[in-house]
């Protein structure tokens, strides 16, 4: 259901009544929709007095029009006065301004609402009311200066327009019982502020009306005595005045379109009998209104704190690895039905590694994979990839391409921080050199050193050159192939998969797109295509904001490297695997600005995005 | 790059000017007994032919990174400092002795000036002398540097911290998170400057140095009217990702340019978070 905040403000202006009810009307004739135009117009459930009859009586000649101008707004009016000048105002703008009658008071009074529309169905509406407070007089006589205010005769801006859209509704008299209690005599009752219910305690009277909605209904900020000025009433939406407001969900105008309306439990056989009785099918759609409401104003509420988590997300800062995890669970929250969060494994320090994946169904979809973070001073890469994993999932909610088509064929898979031990420790400040860790952190046969390079520990041609065998070194590729934990998860987990069709991976920096292979100089067998697809790639990458990428295999742009994932990936048949070294090129090195991680992120997913594209277009 | 961690050499102090000495080598101290690995073995591929490179392949960006490092030595500033923007044509031939000579068409662009500046165009060439521990030699020439050329703004940052009280001292730039003051600019230039002689001298085929960060700087007493800053930067080597440490006490005034007084070569006990002092 579309939570909209005018529908909100709807929850909260009326009441969850047990047992209410919503019916399905269906007009079938021209005569149906005039009974429920009618309906609609005097809104008091059921059977009542057409606001027509009441309407011609109320119409005059010219004189209305005098009448109106010589009205004293510069006064205070009792009720009868007030009500007599709304008529005159409907009158005179009566093709603007309807009133209607939404209840009775508990002295039984009518409630009357101006309603200002220049007609349709379905227009959001605007709801302004004075009065609620009886002897806050001055918001009464302003509402009456207002409503004379409002109307678009003289097309002034911009009321004509607001006109257009929306329909204004003004109360002015909320509380009718306790502003006529205002005007009697002696002096002290003008400080009168509630209804004029009976209460428990005979000697007291009255609820303040602005503490009686069922909004936390019985917390503290009000009374349980009903000799308090704030006393808030027995139950929720005890009070009559707060109670009778029947509102229509749609508007009736043609009989292609159900009229739904809510109908409270009190008057729901006479409104039956009134349907049945003028042959008008309707349907109850909702049974139990307020479980109904209950649960939907759940889920708004919901929704509406997981949004503002990840609205207030900021993507133009590094965060820690907490920061980030939490990010992961907000991220799934908002978007269940896309994404779910797959924990593969623990790190050697035992931490979680955790997968996103986007899906939209199905077993086993052919899969494209993106990692980042797996050398941990690298933090371009992880910052990046938190924007990315936002930005999949919004345009996939928005339906901007391609990604619906992507993940309509295929699953991606996002490893923010494939090594999570490493980027923890780069955030320890007591070492200023710990910024610049780029390992793991296992334990070695040197104890003075720790850690092995997660990019050398692959098995593709792992010991060959291009890489170290002193566990000191920054590139030591580690006892054995797959010896570090954190590769032997992610080698697990896409080998049991089994239908990987592009291995990505971020790194930084110097700003290169890659392709295998790294361990050798000689092209790989799909080296043309590969080539062909990084330099489109990389096209639209420099598109965003003229960023240059140089594009060639790992072996001839940075240097020989043996035990890389992706040549891991290329020699297990997975062809498309490309290695990204981000922003910059050395001016910043490993501590790139913050302020660059925004542009950096989206100009890496115009290129990501092509890839993509390609391989879903390009199964094999 | 390995040269750092040779058995047989000793740690000295070293005056530089602008024509570099050969490297005198530290300690491998913590590193514990044992050769240091080997050169990377060659394969028939890395012989790049004598003859053309690809410009956008490491072996001709690392040639001309060398070519920027001398670049930035002669006529880098507090407000001036060159990088290399692209290598638009390379090649490279064997020379006598077992070195190798590579010949190169870039381009520079100033750092300084943002994305705003103008590209510089340059040719070098860059020898590689046989023995691993020889500096690199380069003959350099781009346009429209004929003459030094000090900005206004060098010279009001001059005048700013000659000033006998001036004594600046900061950390960690950029700090973790990529940040440098607008203060701290000028000194970021100028410790990459003063790293350019390390880094030209420390040079091979085999490395590929940037400065990652300039961990201090400590201003001395002014001597003979020139600024004098103590580094200690750390410097990072592309192809074995190897972040190695430099203390170095440098002079520079509009004048006379930077000049690298002192190096000293830092032993991080590898990988432990003890500071190295």
């Amino acid at each position: 259901m579309n939570v909209s905040l005018v529908s909100y403000l709807k929850c909260l202006f009326f009441f969850f009544l047990n047992r209410d009810q919503v019916l399905r009307i269906n007009a079938e004739s021209e005569n149906h929709i005039q009974i429920l135009k009618k309906l609609e117009r005097d809104v008091d459930s059921g059977v009542s007095e057409h606001l027509v009859r009441e309407r011609e009586e109320m119409v005059r000649n010219a004189d209305v029009e005098r009448q109106t101008k010589s009205f004293n707004f510069a006064a205070y009016h009792d009720l009868e006065t007030i009500y007599n000048f709304m008529d005159t105002l409907v009158a005179s703008h009566s093709n603007l301004i309807t009133k209607v009658n939404i209840g009775s008071t508990y002295e039984n009074r009518p409630m009357y609402v101006l309603k200002f529309s220049t007609g349709g169905e379905k227009k959001p509406a605007i709801w302004i009311d004075a009065g609620i407070h009886a002897r806050e007089w001055i918001s009464h006589a302003t509402a009456v200066w207002l409503a004379d205010r409002v109307n678009f005769k003289e097309n002034r801006a911009p009321v004509p327009s607001i006109l257009s859209q929306m329909d204004i509704y003004l109360m002015i008299v909320a509380n009718p019982d306790g502003y006529v209690f205002t005007h009697r005599s002696p002096n002290f009752y003008r400080l009168w502020r509630k209804s004029r219910s009976a209460t428990s305690n005979p000697k007291c009277h009255g609820v303040d009306l602005n503490r009686n909605w069922d909004a936390e209904f019985g917390g503290p900020g009000a009374s349980d005595d009903p000799c308090a000025e704030d006393y808030r009433g027995p139950s929720a939406q005890s009070e009559i005045e707060v109670k009778n407001i029947l509102d229509f969900w749609t508007h009736a105008v043609s009989t292609e379109q159900p009229v739904d309306i809510r109908v409270p439990h009190s008057s729901l056989y006479a409104l039956k009998d009134f349907l049945k009785k003028n042959n008008i099918p309707f349907t109850v759609i909702i049974n139990n209104v307020q479980e109904h409401l209950v649960r939907e104003r759940e889920e708004m509420v919901r929704n509406a704190k997981m949004e503002s988590k990840t609205k207030s997300f900021n993507f133009a800062a590094y965060h820690d690895l907490e920061t980030i995890y939490n990010f992961m669970d907000t991220l799934v929250a908002n978007h269940s039905k896309l994404i779910s969060k797959v924990n593969i494994g623990s790190t050697y320090e035992n931490r979680s590694m955790y997968v996103l994946k986007f899906s939209t169904g199905g077993e086993k979809k052919p899969a494209i994979w993106i990692d980042a973070g797996i050398h941990a001073r690298e933090w371009i890469s992880h910052a990046t990839a938190v924007w990315l994993a936002d930005r999949i999932a919004k345009d996939f909610k928005e339906n901007r391409a391609h990604v619906p088509s992507i993940l309509s064929q295929m699953d991606i898979y996002l490893m923010i921080v494939a090594n999570p031990d490493g980027y923890v420790f780069t955030h320890i400040s007591s070492s200023p050199l710990s910024r610049f860790w780029c390992k793991s952190r296992s334990a070695t046969s040197n104890p003075k050193c720790h850690g092995v390079d997660l990019n050398r520990n692959w098995d593709a041609e792992f010991g060959g050159p291009g890489a170290s065998d002193d566990p000191c070194a920054e590139d030591y590729r580690g006892p054995s192939a797959q010896s570090e934990i954190e590769v032997k998860n992610i080698v697990k987990f896409i080998m049991s998969h089994g239908n990987f069709k592009s291995f990505m991976t971020l790194h930084s920096y110097m700003q290169l797109l890659m392709y295998p292979y790294g361990y050798i100089g000689i092209d790989a067998p799909d080296w043309p295509e590969l080539h062909d697809v990084a330099t489109k790639a990389s096209k639209a990458l420099n598109s965003w904001h003229g960023t240059v990428y140089k594009v060639g295999s790992i072996f001839h742009t940075i240097d020989q490297a043996s035990g890389t994932s992706v040549d891991w990936a290329y020699l297990r048949g997975i062809k498309y695997s490309f290695a990204f070294a981000l922003r910059d090129t050395g001016e910043y090195g490993f501590l790139l600005p913050a302020d660059q991680i925004v542009s950096t992120a989206r100009e890496t997913w115009f290129a990501l995005r092509y890839i993509m594209k390609y391989v879903c277009d390009h199964p094999y | 790059m390995k040269v750092f961690c040779s058995l047989w050499l000793l740690l000295s102090l070293v005056k530089l000017s602008p024509a570099p000495p050969a490297s005198q080598d530290p300690p491998f101290a913590c590193r514990g007994a044992g050769d240091p690995a080997p050169p990377q073995p060659e394969t028939p591929e890395d012989m790049a032919s004598s003859g053309d490179l690809e410009p956008t392949h490491y072996p001709a960006r690392r040639a001309a990174t060398v070519a920027l490092h001398q670049l930035n030595t002669r006529h880098g500033s507090p407000h001036r400092l060159f990088a290399l923007q692209e290598v638009h044509k390379a090649s490279a031939e064997d020379v006598a002795a077992g070195g190798r000579k590579y010949s190169l068409d870039f381009s520079v662009t100033d750092w300084a000036s943002g994305s705003a500046g103008p590209a510089l165009r340059c040719s070098a060439e860059v020898m590689f002398p046989g023995t691993e521990r020889s500096s690199p030699d380069v003959q350099l020439r781009c346009e429209a540097l004929q003459q030094i050329n000090s900005t206004a703004q060098d010279h009001a940052f001059y005048q700013k911290y000659i000033a006998p009280e001036s004594a600046v001292s900061a950390q960690h730039i950029p700090d973790s998170y990529g940040n440098v003051s607008e203060e701290m600019q000028p000194f970021w230039r100028l410790a990459r400057v003063a790293a350019s002689f390390i880094m030209l001298r420390e040079s091979s085929e085999n490395t590929e140095f940037n400065m990652a960060q300039v961990a201090s700087v400590t201003q001395q007493e002014s001597s003979e009217k020139q600024l004098m800053l103590e580094f200690v930067v750390l410097l990072h080597d592309l192809p074995s990702q190897e972040i190695v440490q430099w203390k170095l006490l440098a002079s520079w005034s509009p004048d006379r340019g930077v000049r690298v007084l002192q190096t000293e070569w830092q032993p991080r006990c590898p990988h432990d978070t003890k500071p190295p002092n």
